[in-house]
């Protein structure tokens, strides 16, 4: 997997997009979870391949999205040629046969494995939207899809503004109760593409980013994660009004499961040393006490609010 | 898994009662077992039942026991050359300290493990309540004498001592004449150190490891103490005494300390689970330290009736014969003595 470094991506995104874009764009993502803690600093480098771009709020995606993905085309970057649908669709095809945007920067070889790419998404139209949805966007090519999951709005809360870029990045603490929605419990599905020579479960990598995320955290020299919860509440409120009690009750469930269960830390451990916690030698003990916190404190006041 | 049946009855050759059964796992537990014979008991007891029941497993838990690593490895060896090598296969034993197990004879395979972790919990339990009160009446009486002395509050009524330490009269009447030499009696059946006990303290610091219950935890990356401090000082629900080298600072503030490298507490009558509940709820990512590991936080609890807290700017302060025993418990002897040699100096009854 490649090693980037996010300032200079976030950079190269941000000068390639329309500047009536910029302030529609929301990095989410490992590399947001980069920048937000390692900023511009030119030591750290993140192994990561996919750089997800969510454009919001969902009413301008499909302008926004056909206006950055005609720019980008314009500009040269190359369509990522992976996955069931490649091909544009036309006006007759469904929405969820539809290709996502997927686009190499013009000076790297799409051929190389490990070479990182954007992928341009959306936030759900509806608190009411479950599962994956698409929204088309009509450019020259033909048509696209962008994709949105029903947590995706959570991920891009109240989102930070890059002071020198334009374009905005997702809070590390909102991308981590994004994921933990996602997973209320650790299911059996293995990633489509190996973690560093390994087949890995879906909700072991991402609830894995929630520990890297709590890690990061601590380095940063947060003390506890009792803030945390009251971000969460927040966003649940505003995002789920009708459903937001019972997605808080039920948040920390997926991570309490991984943090009990030996075999699935490791591999989640394991998607952090080679991932976002490469630079730091993080040992499994380290996560596990992480975890540990976040589930005593952010998931645990979090549950209580949920209460009353 | 099948349920654990407590203080079961089993049908052997005769009717006998063992700790725990659950299945075909026999449990048996014992508390701080100071006396070899009864430990060779217990084993023997275990064995007989086994070589009635022979599909049956034995399961000895020991919890602090006195009797040292060495000798209950050289114990069991010879157990198991006089017995049944068909009962000695089904027998184990499993020793615990600090709520870790830190020893096993025989091979004991996970579920047993987590049924000994699980009896241990309810029975340890059972046993704490049941030792709420402190079987040495002498220590525990000395330490309330010291610190009446240490405050300047002059002499105190027997009745009185018995209420502060929750001992009857007879236990603090008989404590009091092993340390007769020491004491002023007055009339009004009150009484007093003539002066600060020398060779008594020396004697409960040799001893402190018997008088007093610390619970040590530890993260791999611990909080700030002053971060901790802070938690406890905005969470009014539980009564706990700043003792340790905060204590110290409070007593002596000019006490040869730099830093805080640990955080002790005192607490008063709580049981073992509510000392963990309250560690978790400083820092969940705390664990309970094992056997050689060094505790960053650690909780004494007090069984006598009244905390002698003192409370300053409602910060409540461990008593100062804990502050100094936490001193000696961290290997601070130099400040231990330093903090000792002021109070014995200012101590009001000088």
């Amino acid at each position: 997997m490649n090693s980037i470094i996010p300032s200079e991506v976030i950079k190269t995104v941000a000068e390639a997009v329309p500047a009536d874009c910029l302030e529609n764009l929301v990095i989410i993502g490992s590399l947001a979870t980069a920048f937000a803690y390692f900023g511009d600093s030119r030591r750290i480098a993140v192994r990561t391949k996919d750089i997800d771009c969510l454009l919001k709020p969902h009413a301008v995606a499909s302008e926004k999205g056909q206006a950055v993905a005609t720019q980008l085309f314009n500009a040269g970057w190359k369509q990522r040629l992976l996955g069931d649908h490649v091909e544009p669709g036309n006006i007759n095809t469904p929405e969820n046969e539809l290709p996502a945007v997927r686009l190499y920067h013009p000076a790297i070889n799409p051929e190389d494995e490990n070479a990182w790419f954007i992928e341009l998404l959306t936030e759900p139209e509806s608190s009411k939207d479950v599962g994956k949805s698409w929204t088309r966007i009509v450019i020259d090519k033909g048509h696209f899809g962008l994709p949105s999951f029903r947590y995706l709005s959570i991920a891009a809360f109240l989102p930070e503004k890059t002071n020198d870029f334009g374009l905005f990045y997702a809070r590390p603490q909102m991308m981590a109760l994004a994921n933990m929605l996602e997973h209320p419990e650790i299911k059996p599905d293995r990633m489509s593409t190996r973690f560093n020579g390994r087949e890995i479960k879906r909700s072991n990598k991402d609830l894995g980013r929630v520990l890297a995320i709590g890690y990061l955290e601590q380095e940063k020299g947060t003390i506890d994660f009792h803030k945390w919860a009251i971000d969460w509440l927040t966003a649940l409120q505003i995002c789920f009004p009708e459903d937001w009690k019972n997605l808080a009750k039920n948040a920390g469930s997926g991570l309490i499961q991984l943090i009990g269960n030996s075999t699935d830390l490791e591999e989640a451990h394991h998607t952090c040393a080679y991932g976002l916690l490469s630079s730091f030698g993080v040992r499994l003990d380290d996560l596990k006490e992480v975890g540990e916190r976040i589930i005593g404190e952010a998931v645990a006041d979090l549950i209580e609010q949920s209460k009353k | 898994m099948e349920k654990i049946k407590y203080n079961c009855k089993i049908d052997t050759k005769r009717v006998t009662h063992v700790d725990a059964l659950c299945g075909e796992l026999i449990f048996e537990f014992k508390n701080s077992v100071k006396d070899n014979r009864v430990f060779q008991s217990s084993l023997i007891r275990l064995s007989s039942i086994l070589a009635d029941l022979p599909s049956h497993t034995g399961i000895l838990i020991l919890d602090e026991t006195k009797i040292s690593g060495l000798r209950l490895r050289e114990e069991w060896n010879n157990y198991a050359r006089l017995i049944q090598p068909d009962i000695i296969s089904r027998l184990k034993m499993v020793v615990l300290s600090k709520n870790e197990i830190f020893e096993r004879f025989g091979d004991l395979s996970k579920i047993e493990i987590d049924l000994v972790h699980e009896i241990y919990k309810t029975l340890s339990q059972k046993d704490a309540h049941k030792k709420v009160r402190k079987p040495d009446a002498l220590f525990e009486i000395l330490r309330i004498l010291i610190i009446q002395w240490f405050r300047g509050n002059g002499p105190i009524q027997v009745n009185k001592l018995c209420q502060l330490s929750g001992f009857s009269y007879p236990s603090v009447s008989s404590a009091l004449e092993k340390m007769e030499s020491q004491l002023k009696r007055h009339s009004n059946r009150s009484i007093e150190l003539k002066s600060f006990p020398q060779d008594l303290w020396v004697k409960l610091i040799a001893t402190i490891d018997n008088v007093r219950v610390p619970q040590g935890f530890w993260a791999h990356r611990p909080r700030d103490i002053e971060y901790l401090k802070s938690k406890i000082l905005n969470n009014t629900n539980f009564e706990v005494g700043f003792g340790g080298i905060i204590g110290a600072r409070h007593y002596l503030p000019s006490i040869d300390l730099l830093g805080t490298p640990r955080l002790d507490l005192t607490v008063q009558k709580w049981s073992n689970s509510k000392i963990e509940n309250f560690a978790k709820s400083l820092d969940p990512g705390l664990k309970k330290v094992q056997p050689g590991e060094l505790p960053q936080l650690v909780i004494h609890n007090l069984f006598r009736q009244d905390p002698l807290f003192i409370n300053d700017d409602h910060m409540l302060y461990a008593d100062e014969v804990e502050c100094l025993l936490d001193l000696q418990e961290s290997r601070l002897e130099q400040q231990a003595s330093e903090l000792l040699e002021y109070l014995k100096k200012t101590g009001k009854n000088e």
